[in-house]
């Protein structure tokens, strides 16, 4: 059964991205080329505009921005989820558990074509890439890819009886991508504002992605706000899931 | 007993219309409906709060058993329901055994993937191994007949062609009880007469056909069972002859009543 699943997900990983760039005359390099020019911007803006103080500021900013494209695209996929994916649950074989699955994974494959462009740009600058600090990636993509099924789950089962939920969360994603330290270090977060600031759980997540892929130092401390935030989101997901996305097609 | 000679036993099933328009989360939470369709085409009623209200049939094993009824008088529900795909509001549905079936044939397929790919990804998502399935692809190629088409992407076929790879990959699932619609009717001649062929030699090998069709005559040659629905109860049941005659009769009725 779950071997079954997982093939099924694969297959439809995979046919998402064929579909994403079938005729496109660059093909996979947009998947990459998006988020660089992206990222270009912003350096132009945030290192040689607004002057921010951190020395290798590209690498800072890819090694935050990456991680949390993954995150956010699956955050803004989620309300559309049921509807893009419903031939899966019209043919009565399939249980939409694995909706969340297939929008979260789509986008982690996204985000591991983008780890090269990471790779390449530590080659060229003085930094050296914290090789010690990878064994920690199993833990902190385990971490954030549960932490994102169940948010997806509660978003994806919400937003099929009020529909309002697809426009309010393009508004959060882009509130949280300034919310979170991803242009900027969380050093320059005034004292006070910290706790309120330290609520958004990406803060966490994104700082965590950083150290193993950036700074080296990892403090797996932050891990305990972003596990316990999940296990709640977790017990949530079980609800809406049963009670909502166990009825999909009844409002597709 | 019963049960065992029933390959499906629909029990006082109902099911209720989803809220239209404007609600509120306590509401679907509670399924109540307060705005239920308004809508009356001569005799025909759609003001109903329920799409199927309170039904019960029995499906003999290795039955070829019809559904006859109007536009919106809860087929696809019904289909749905023995599908598994939804799950009746009160009552019992109980299939004892693999259903296959579309309530919509070609839903599964995507317009950007050619007719090979999608076979392969359609059985993957109907529940077939990845292995098995590379081994059933080019006899569903073969039985869609669709000849070089097979390779072009599907927003270039045809609702017919459609059609043809949706129940060819349907009819290579390994099952119990095969629900079919009467989209088939899309196909043309030669192809209807193959997926006709198909079901006959299905029904012989001991399988159980479910037919829903608002044709009373394609019912009344292929079925030997069937009920017909009306207003999302069963209005006659049993011998599929008497069922379809009852049918053609009730719309003669109401003709000379309007």
């Amino acid at each position: 059964m779950i071997s079954q699943y997982l093939e099924l997900t694969l297959l439809m990983v995979r046919r998402d991205f064929v579909i994403r760039y079938r005729g496109s005359f660059l093909g996979y390099i947009w998947s990459i080329l998006n988020p660089l020019v992206f990222a270009l911007v912003y350096v132009i803006a945030f290192k040689h505009i607004l002057r921010i103080p951190v020395e290798n500021y590209a690498i800072f900013l890819l090694t935050g921005l990456f991680p949390w494209l993954w995150m956010s695209s699956s955050l803004s996929n989620a309300p559309a989820g049921f509807m893009a994916y419903q031939s899966i649950l019209k043919c009565g074989q399939n249980s939409p558990y694995i909706i969340p699955f297939f929008i979260v994974l789509t986008e982690f494959v996204n985000f591991l074509f983008t780890i090269p462009v990471i790779l390449l740009f530590v080659f060229f600058s003085p930094v050296d890439l914290p090789l010690l600090s990878l064994v920690y990636f199993p833990v902190i993509f385990m971490l954030t890819f549960v932490f994102l099924i169940c948010v997806v789950s509660v978003i994806s089962c919400l937003s099929l009886i009020l529909r309002d939920l697809g426009h309010f969360v393009q508004l959060l994603v882009q509130m949280l991508f300034f919310l979170s330290p991803i242009l900027y270090p969380m050093s320059l977060i005034p004292e006070k504002f910290l706790p309120l600031y330290l609520l958004n759980p990406f803060v966490n997540l994104v700082e965590l992605w950083r150290q193993i892929l950036y700074s080296g130092d990892v403090n797996l401390t932050l891990m305990i706000y972003p596990l316990f935030f999940t296990l709640g989101m977790f017990v949530v997901a079980c609800f809406c899931m049963k009670k909502i996305g166990n009825k999909a097609v009844q409002w597709l | 007993m019963a049960i065992e000679n029933n390959i499906a036993v629909v029990e006082k099933a109902v099911m209720a219309y989803p809220k239209i328009g404007r609600r509120s989360i306590k509401d679907i939470l509670s399924q109540t409906n307060k705005t239920p369709p308004k809508l009356d085409i001569q005799g025909i009623g759609y003001h109903r709060e329920k799409a199927l209200d309170g039904i019960s049939l029995d499906i003999p094993r290795g039955s070829k058993f019809g559904i006859l009824g109007h536009n919106g008088s809860g087929k696809s529900t019904l289909l749905a329901l023995l599908l598994g795909i939804i799950k009746p509001n009160e009552g019992i549905v109980r299939v004892n055994g693999r259903a296959v079936g579309l309530l919509e044939m070609g839903s599964g397929f995507h317009p950007e993937l050619s007719g090979e790919e999608n076979i392969l990804l359609h059985l993957s998502v109907l529940g077939v191994r990845l292995s098995e399935s590379k081994a059933l692809l080019p006899s569903v190629i073969d039985f869609c007949e669709l000849g070089a088409a097979i390779s072009y992407p599907l927003k270039t076929y045809s609702s017919g062609m459609v059609t043809r790879l949706a129940f060819s990959v349907l009819c290579h699932i390994p099952a119990d009880i095969f629900l079919v619609d009467e989209v088939i009717a899309v196909g043309d001649y030669s192809f209807q007469k193959k997926c006709m062929d198909f079901m006959q030699r299905f029904s012989k090998k001991g399988g159980t056909i479910v037919y829903v069709a608002q044709d009373p005559n394609t019912l009344k040659e292929f079925c030997d069972l069937g009920i017909c629905l009306h207003e999302g109860r069963v209005t006659v049941s049993g011998n599929m002859e008497k069922v379809a005659q009852t049918f053609i009769q009730n719309i003669e009725n109401i003709k000379a009543n309007a």
